[in-house]
């Protein structure tokens, strides 16, 4: 019984609240006749297109900056290259390549610039990143208005600017998801997608285990130690900063190709979020996270999203339960996390 | 001296900052000064107490309370409440204040414990509160009323009986119902105010003087004297200038709020000279030293907590009422973002905060809020230019008030350290 208690303790009381909401939630799907392959089919989906964007969180915590709630950096510099890639009008996988190729480039500019903010203000990095990250969004909201941008499908027929959802249709919508793509018993596997993902994920997993990766964990685990040894923390940190930036603009690329939309102006605001508690509900904690609990993190929590809302319409038809069930989980989990890191102790 | 002026500038960034944008922004949105000084006058009426509401955990040594969005909620819930019972005017309000006391009590307390178990991040904390919060609130709100919870006033529900309309309409009598209890034009206001400050001005010399047996120390009444050069400026205006006499006596002062705020500026003041007042500043300055001594640092700061919440939801009642209806799920969403964003405004910082400052913030913070969207039409013309420059205004005072603070907390660590090895 007593390690019982113990493996529930070290296991998180909301990761298992969590596990059994979603045990319940598929129950329900079952009861209420929701028919399945169709909701496993958009939980493969959501699962996909999130999962870049969680692993973003790997570089900084593993660097010790923390969970990188300035996600909406990133973000940013993934829209402009979408942007510029359909203002040239790229179609199709190739389309979504070069927008990442556009990204990367950026990504890793404004990463670094935002590296510096973040190696002077050690200790306090979540708080400003938040604010650095709501900053960046409203300031591109002006950036939206005035960038020149020119192409009829993308910009407002009429007035300043490009569109607030820009539906992929006539560029890449859904390509990397249908690329290989077939169907088992009604569930639609989309390869392409889960193919890029295994990819990012596998590239991230042996980046942690090379030199650098080593180095990296040391810095974040204890910066003393590490700097003792030779390592220099702050450029583990910036290396770390910069690759977190560079996910988060090639995560929200794919994110918006599985979507079918780009969303501009206020979206990216709180993407953050979901993100780092799909993180944190796989296990990992502010100082200590590995691929493998992005992976399960992701899984568990964008199922959980993806059962929720047909679920949630069965019971009532209106309004949108499954938005505040995400909205009550995802800040829950953080909060968690956070009253779980010793007082506050770093 | 040259030094010192480079010092003052330093500090005084954000402010002064604020005081150019807000000056270029008047200038651009080109409007009558009636229109701006009623604007600014009801905005710091409306605002200034959920600005307040934040102090008090800022002497804790807590930062910014953005969990302020919790008693808003609770003022919310108070009025919901009220309205429920088809209760309105005056009585509506004072209903929905006693029941958001135990409410944003309660509230506050809970939030206190989790910032005792997060202590040094008890700003990212409070944030991620209010969105965990606000998801409560749709939960109880959007699916539990009407199904669950009973609600009496059925115009309050939506048409198919599960959850509430939004927004929640205040009928006529309720809608500014404590600022139309008693309203003077500006101008008499202001005479007002610079009476009472001369008055509390001798009081407190002619006290002292009774206390220490001394003579009246004519050079250290520069306050008195800054007092009565105000009224005289003042006074000559008035007489002078047509335009400005035509714009304050334009603008109605809600005396009710007025007082209400006096009353809570007061009751800070007050309680700075307390005990608890200086148990609060001494966890904030050095918990370690505070808990030796005997206080116990953590039910301290729970109640410095506390009376935050519990201001902010008189805050939010006072905003509402002169509003007159509130969108019932997204009400309290920038509450916080918005007020701490004022009070850094004012000069306040992490560590340090008073009501001048709030007052100032406030002042400045609204006048950049009316004017950016006009001033935009004009230059643009498209206001949303100078919308989203407010909102980014406001996001990036707040990052770069703690990037600083972080920062300046780092190089005095640092700066320590050297000196240790030196030694």
């Amino acid at each position: 019984m007593e390690k019982v208690r113990e493996r529930v303790q070290s296991f998180g009381f909301p990761r298992l609240l969590i596990m059994a909401f979603l045990c319940l939630l598929i129950i329900m799907m079952f009861l209420l006749k929701i028919p399945v392959p169709l909701t496993l089919s958009q939980c493969i989906v959501r699962i996909g297109i999130n999962m870049v964007l969680s692993l973003a969180m790997v570089p900084g915590i593993m660097a010790g900056t923390g969970m990188n709630f300035a996600l909406p950096l990133g973000i940013e510099c993934g829209l402009i290259a979408g942007m510029i890639s359909l203002e040239t009008n790229m179609t199709g996988v190739p389309g979504i390549l070069a927008a990442m190729m556009i990204s990367v480039p950026m990504s890793i500019v404004v990463g670094w610039v935002y590296s510096l903010l973040i190696n002077r203000v050690k200790g306090s990095e979540m708080m400003v990143s938040t604010y650095t990250g709501f900053s960046v969004v409203a300031i591109m909201c002006i950036g939206w208005l005035v960038l020149p941008f020119h192409n009829e499908s993308i910009v407002w027929p009429i007035g300043d600017g490009l569109r607030t959802t820009i539906t992929l249709e006539k560029w890449y919508d859904r390509a990397l998801n249908r690329l290989f793509a077939f169907e088992i018993v009604g569930v639609e596997i989309p390869v392409g997608l889960i193919l890029a993902v295994v990819i990012f994920c596998v590239l991230m997993w042996l980046f942690m285990r090379s030199k650098t990766g080593m180095m990296m964990k040391a810095a974040g685990a204890n910066p003393e130690f590490a700097r003792a040894n030779g390592i220099r923390v702050d450029s583990m940190r910036t290396l770390a900063t910069i690759l977190s930036t560079v996910l988060g603009g090639i995560g929200i690329i794919i994110y918006a190709q599985g979507f079918g939309f780009y969303q501009l102006y206020n979206a990216p605001l709180m993407m953050a979020f979901p993100a780092i508690a799909a993180c944190l509900i796989g296990g990992a904690t502010p100082r200590r996270i590995s691929v493998f609990n992005v992976v399960i993190g992701t899984v568990m929590f964008q199922s959980l999203l993806a059962i929720a809302t047909p679920v949630a319409n069965g019971l009532i038809p209106e309004g949108n339960l499954s938005e505040v069930v995400r909205t009550i989980v995802s800040n829950g989990i953080i909060l968690y996390a956070l009253s779980h890191m010793q007082g506050g102790k770093r | 001296m040259g030094r010192q002026m480079k010092k003052f500038l330093i500090n005084n960034a954000v402010t002064i900052l604020f005081v150019i944008i807000c000056i270029i922004g008047i200038i651009l949105a080109n409007q009558p000064l009636s229109y701006i000084l009623g604007e600014i006058s009801s905005r710091l009426f409306r605002n200034l107490t959920l600005i307040l509401a934040l102090i008090i955990p800022v002497w804790a040594g807590m930062g910014m309370n953005f969990s302020i969005v919790v008693g808003a909620m609770a003022a919310e819930i108070g009025i919901i409440a009220a309205t429920n019972f088809s209760i309105s005017g005056v009585a509506c309000m004072a209903v929905a204040f006693l029941v958001s006391i135990p409410l944003s009590l309660v509230f506050g307390n809970l939030t206190g414990r989790l910032f005792n178990k997060t202590r040094g991040q008890e700003m990212i904390t409070g944030m991620i509160l209010g969105f965990f919060a606000k998801g409560i609130y749709d939960l109880v709100f959007m699916f539990l009323c009407g199904p669950v919870i009973p609600i009496k006033n059925k115009a309050m529900l939506l048409t198919n009986g599960i959850g509430l309309i939004t927004p929640i309409d205040l009928n006529q009598e309720t809608k500014k119902a404590i600022n139309n209890i008693w309203k003077v034009t500006l101008d008499k206001a202001l005479y007002f105010l610079f009476f009472v400050l001369i008055a509390v001005q001798i009081v407190l010399i002619v006290r002292k003087m009774v206390k220490n047996q001394e003579k009246f120390q004519w050079k250290k009444a520069y306050k008195l004297y800054a007092s009565i050069a105000g009224l005289i400026v003042y006074a000559v205006i008035c007489h002078t200038s047509e335009t400005v006499l035509f714009a304050l006596r334009f603008t109605d002062v809600p005396v009710v709020t007025g007082i209400i705020i006096a009353i809570v500026c007061v009751l800070i003041t007050y309680l700075s000279r307390t005990k608890l007042g200086s148990d609060i500043n001494a966890v904030g300055q050095n918990r370690a030293i505070a808990i030796s001594m005997g206080i116990p640092a953590d039910k301290v700061r729970i109640i410095a907590v506390m009376m935050s919440t519990l201001l902010a939801a008189l805050g939010q009642l006072i905003f509402i009422q002169d509003i007159g209806n509130f969108a019932t799920y997204t009400a309290h969403e920038n509450v916080g973002t918005f007020s701490i964003a004022a009070l850094l405004v004012g000069g306040a910082s992490i560590k340090k905060a008073n009501i001048g400052q709030a007052i100032l913030g406030a002042l400045l913070f609204h006048t950049m809020f009316i004017v950016a969207p006009l001033a935009g039409k004009n230059l643009f013309d498209n206001a949303q230019y100078g919308e989203y420059f407010r909102v980014f205004v406001c996001y990036a005072v707040i990052a770069i008030s703690l990037a600083l603070h972080a920062w300046k907390q780092v190089m005095a660590k640092r700066v320590a350290e050297e000196a240790e090895e030196e030694a």
